[in-house]
């Protein structure tokens, strides 16, 4: 947490609530990123970053800043979308895992790379996309917000050989997902270069 | 052994492409819509008024009404409650006199005050409900 944001807290303790949209302006683009990425749904996502800064707001006095301002929000967020997610009773197919082999991940790579960058950034959205919440949580929060997994851990409540589990699964997953948007005929090119 | 297989690859696959995912983007509103929903929130909460009577005051009066009454009804025999039975002689270190000696009531007419008391503890709920609907 950098110490602008302790001062941003200490106003707004003080009784200067609009000090606190310093605060919406500075994180709201990172809870709602993985707020989306979570619900797979834009207008559900805006509301669950509301809700998230809203109960940031009324409990901001249990911040004690034994871990960043982002980690802590980046909890709530995570938490809302379950509870937003248990509600609405969304489930995500389940996949079949296939042996990950290091030509697989070679010629999934040579295929993605004959893309250019805004379509290859779709595809991988859309792939990402795909994946169980949870993992696809776990995998945005470690490969994109570069969190470590201390504090994957403490925004998730989950044990750390649970969070391993689910970021290779997660991987290994996100991989097949890639493989199999692309035309069987483009992967058996790029395997045979 | 088969499930770590190639996970460095597999890492440098997945942090390479999702680390190219675009953001979202929140709407330009967003910040003042949630502002709003504070200050909304914050006014609602001080309009909020906290209970006259806390439930631990509550439950003494409920324990001080059963008491009463139970010893009320014990003592039945007795038609009147005489002052003169209570103990002011410590008023005498006043150098006073005992202004209630020569007071006595009867129990029907301290039942009523009693009972007259008790309401007027049940109407201040319903008063601080008119008051509330009135400030809103």
């Amino acid at each position: 947490m950098t110490n602008n944001d302790q001062l941003i807290i200490n106003k707004v303790l003080k009784g200067n609530t609009n000090a606190f949209s310093e605060l919406i302006n500075t994180y709201k683009d990172l809870v709602f990123s993985l707020a989306i990425k979570m619900t797979k749904n834009r207008e559900e996502a805006e509301e669950i970053s509301q809700d998230t800064f809203v109960k940031a707001y009324k409990n901001l006095s249990k911040f004690k800043g034994d871990s960043k301002f982002s980690t802590w929000l980046y909890r709530i967020t995570y938490h809302t979308c379950l509870d937003a997610l248990k509600k609405n009773k969304k489930h995500t197919n389940s996949f079949e895992l296939n042996e990950i082999t290091l030509n697989l991940i070679q010629t999934t790579d040579n295929a993605l790379q004959t893309l250019e960058r805004k379509e290859r950034t779709k595809i991988m959205d859309k792939c990402l996309l795909q994946l169980p919440e949870e993992e696809r949580s776990i995998l945005w929060l470690f490969y994109y917000k570069e969190l470590s997994l201390k504090e994957i851990i403490e925004v998730t409540s989950l044990s750390e050989a649970n969070i391993k589990v689910k970021l290779h699964r997660g991987r290994k997953k996100l991989l097949t997902i890639v493989k199999d948007t692309f035309e069987p005929e483009t992967i058996a090119h790029y395997g045979r270069k | 052994m088969g499930e770590n297989k190639h996970i460095d690859e597999l890492d440098a696959f997945t942090k390479k492409y999702v680390k190219e995912i675009k953001i979202d983007k929140t709407p330009t509103n967003f910040t003042s819509s949630v502002m709003d929903s504070i200050i909304a929130e914050k006014s609602s909460n001080a309009l909020k008024s906290s209970a006259l009577i806390s439930k631990k005051a509550w439950f003494f009066i409920a324990a001080s009404l059963v008491t009463v009454l139970f010893i009320s009804f014990k003592n039945n025999k007795e038609n009147a409650i005489s002052f003169s039975k209570f103990d002011f002689s410590f008023l005498e270190k006043f150098q006073a006199l005992n202004l209630f000696e020569n007071i006595s009531i009867s129990k029907t007419v301290f039942y009523s005050v009693f009972f007259f008391g008790c309401m007027l503890l049940c109407q201040l709920v319903f008063l601080k409900k008119y008051f509330e609907k009135q400030l809103h």
